[in-house]
C-alpha cells in the first residue's frame, strides 16, 4: 500500500482558496471551512448548483487499485434529486470514470464513466446528521477490466461491489489521477443537500507493505510541536522556533498566518527539529506518519529547494518538497514505517518521534 | 626668422600645453563615476530576501493514521482490582 495523499483541512484560510490548500475550485463552489470528525477540520459543502461544481484536487497516478477513504455528515431535509459525493477521473481530470452519489432517500448509488447507473444500495444505508466512514475502492479499466466496492461503516462487506464495469472514460488505462467532491446538483436548492468531508485518506495497492489493501476504519491524529529541540533556523520574533510555526499561533480551526510568524533560512543545511505532542492513550494500528510544511521561498531565486525531515530515535529521514513557490503552500511527506530499524509505527515511537525541516538545494 | 617666431607664439596659447590630462581629471572627479558597479552590487544586497535563496516555514504538524478505536485499556484496570479482592 502506498499512501498518495491525506487530508486533515488543517490550517488552510479557505478550502476554495487555491494558494495554498493545494484543492481547485470547480465552477465557484461555496465549500466552506468546518468541524469535521473527531473534531479535526473539515469542510462543508454548499447546495443548489446550477451546474456541477465542488473541489477538486491531482493525486499521483496509479494503475492498481485506488483506495478513497472519508468521513463524511449529511444534513436531513428532503431532496428530489441525487447528489454526487465522489467523481473519479483520469487525464488531470478531463476524463470521467467513476461516481458516487447519494440519493434522495439515503441509498448509495454508483455510475460507470458514461454517468450510467450500475448499481443501488439496498435501501437507506446513510443516516442523516451522523457521521460515516465511506470507502471506495476502484480498479479503473475498461468493461472487462473495472471494478469497484464501496464500503459505509464496515471495512469487511461492501455494500457495493460490482466488476466488469467501464470505469475509464479516457479509453486509456493510465488509473485514476484526480478527484472531486462535489455540492448539490442543479435544481435543488434545498438545505438538504448539504454535506461534510472529512478525514480524506487515498491510497492504493501497489506496494504490499506494510499493507496492501483496506487500512480499516482509521482516524486521523494531529501531532503539533511543543518544544524545540535543536534549531538553527532564524526566527522572526519570540523567544523560540516551535512557536513560529505551531498551533500556538496558527489555531487549529483558523489558517497559517504567513508571514506574521515564520521561521526562516538561507543556510543550505540548516535544520529545525522539535518534540511533538503524544497521541492519546492507547493508540494502535498504525499505518503511517505523514509531515505536513506550509513554506515557500523568501526572494526571486529558483534553485530553492527544501526538505522534510524527523527522526526517530536519532535515526533521522529526509524527504524532498521538490521547488518551492513563492507563495505559501503546503507539502506533504508520508513515512508509513519507522526509519529506526524499518519497522511498524507504534504509540510510544511516534510520542517521541521528531519533527521539523531542513534547507537544501537541488544537487 | 619670421618662421621661427610664429612657431613659439602658438606653444604658449593656454590649452595648448596637456590638454588631455585635464579632460581625464575633471571626468573622475564627477560624484558616481568613480565605482559605479560596486555600489550597485551593494544596494542590491540589502533588499531584503535578495541577498540569497531563503525559506520560510510558517506550519508545521504530522498526522498520524491509525485505528479510529483506542486499545481497551480499562481491562487492564479491572484484572488489578480483581487480583486485590482475592
Amino acid at each position: 500500500m502506498t499512501f498518495r495523499f491525506a487530508e486533515a483541512f488543517v490550517g488552510y484560510a479557505a478550502i476554495n482558496d487555491t494558494a495554498d490548500s493545494g484543492w481547485s475550485n470547480a465552477g465557484g463552489c461555496s465549500y466552506a471551512n468546518n468541524t469535521g470528525r473527531f473534531g479535526l477540520g473539515g469542510v462543508t459543502s454548499g447546495h443548489g448548483s446550477t451546474f456541477t461544481r465542488g473541489i477538486t484536487r491531482v493525486a499521483a497516478a496509479t494503475t492498481d487499485a485506488v483506495i478513497v477513504q472519508f468521513a463524511a455528515k449529511f444534513a436531513t431535509g428532503t431532496r428530489s434529486n441525487a447528489c454526487t459525493i465522489l467523481r473519479l477521473k483520469n487525464n488531470g481530470g478531463a476524463n470521467d470514470c467513476f461516481y458516487l452519489k447519494r440519493t434522495p432517500s439515503d441509498a448509495v448509488q454508483v455510475l460507470d464513466a458514461s454517468a450510467v447507473i450500475i448499481g443501488t444500495s439496498a435501501g437507506a444505508i446513510l443516516t442523516p446528521g451522523g457521521w460515516h466512514v465511506i470507502v471506495v475502492k476502484a480498479t479503473i479499466g475498461d468493461g472487462a477490466t473495472g471494478s469497484v466496492d464501496v464500503y459505509v461503516n464496515d471495512m469487511n462487506v461492501p455494500v457495493l461491489s460490482l466488476s466488469g464495469k467501464d470505469l475509464n472514460g479516457a479509453g486509456a488505462a493510465n488509473g485514476c489521477d484526480f478527484v472531486q467532491f462535489e455540492e448539490g446538483p442543479g435544481g435543488d436548492n434545498v438545505a438538504g443537500q448539504i454535506w461534510t468531508l472529512s478525514e480524506l485518506i487515498i491510497y492504493d495497492t501497489e506496494d504490499t507493505m506494510p499493507w496492501n489493501d483496506l487500512i480499516g476504519d482509521k482516524r486521523l491524529y494531529l501531532i503539533e510541536t511543543v518544544a524545540d529541540s535543536s534549531v538553527e533556523w532564524t526566527r522572526n520574533g519570540g523567544a523560540t522556533n516551535f512557536s513560529r510555526v505551531g498551533a500556538t499561533v496558527d489555531p487549529l480551526t483558523g489558517t497559517h498566518d504567513g508571514d506574521g510568524t515564520y521561521n526562516s533560512s538561507a543556510v543550505n543545511g540548516d535544520a529545525d527539529l522539535f518534540t511533538a505532542t503524544n497521541l492519546p492513550t492507547g493508540v494502535v494500528g498504525i499505518v503511517g506518519v505523514i509531515s505536513v510544511l506550509t513554506a515557500k521561498k523568501a526572494d526571486g531565486g529558483t534553485e530553492v529547494e527544501f526538505f522534510h525531515h524527523g527522526e526517530s530515535n536519532a535515526v533521522p529521514w529526509s524527504a524532498s518538497t521538490g521547488a518551492l513557490s513563492t507563495s505559501y503552500k503546503n507539502y506533504q511527506f508520508n513515512k508509513l514505517k519507522n526509519p529506526d530499524g524499518d519497522v511498524d509505527w507504534a504509540e510510544t515511537t511516534v510520542n517521541a518521534m521528531l519533527i521539523g525541516y531542513k534547507s537544501a538545494e537541488p544537487a | 626668422m619670421t618662421d621661427t617666431r610664429v612657431t613659439r607664439d602658438f606653444a604658449v596659447v593656454p590649452g595648448d600645453g596637456a590638454p588631455e590630462t585635464h579632460v581625464t581629471r575633471d571626468y573622475a572627479m564627477v560624484p558616481g563615476d568613480g565605482a559605479p558597479a560596486t555600489r550597485v552590487t551593494r544596494d542590491y544586497a540589502m533588499v531584503p530576501g535578495d541577498g540569497a535563496p531563503a525559506t520560510r516555514v510558517t506550519r508545521v504538524y504530522a498526522l498520524v493514521v491509525a485505528n479510529a478505536e483506542l486499545a481497551p485499556v480499562r481491562m487492564f484496570y479491572r484484572g488489578i482490582m480483581l487480583a486485590g479482592g482475592l
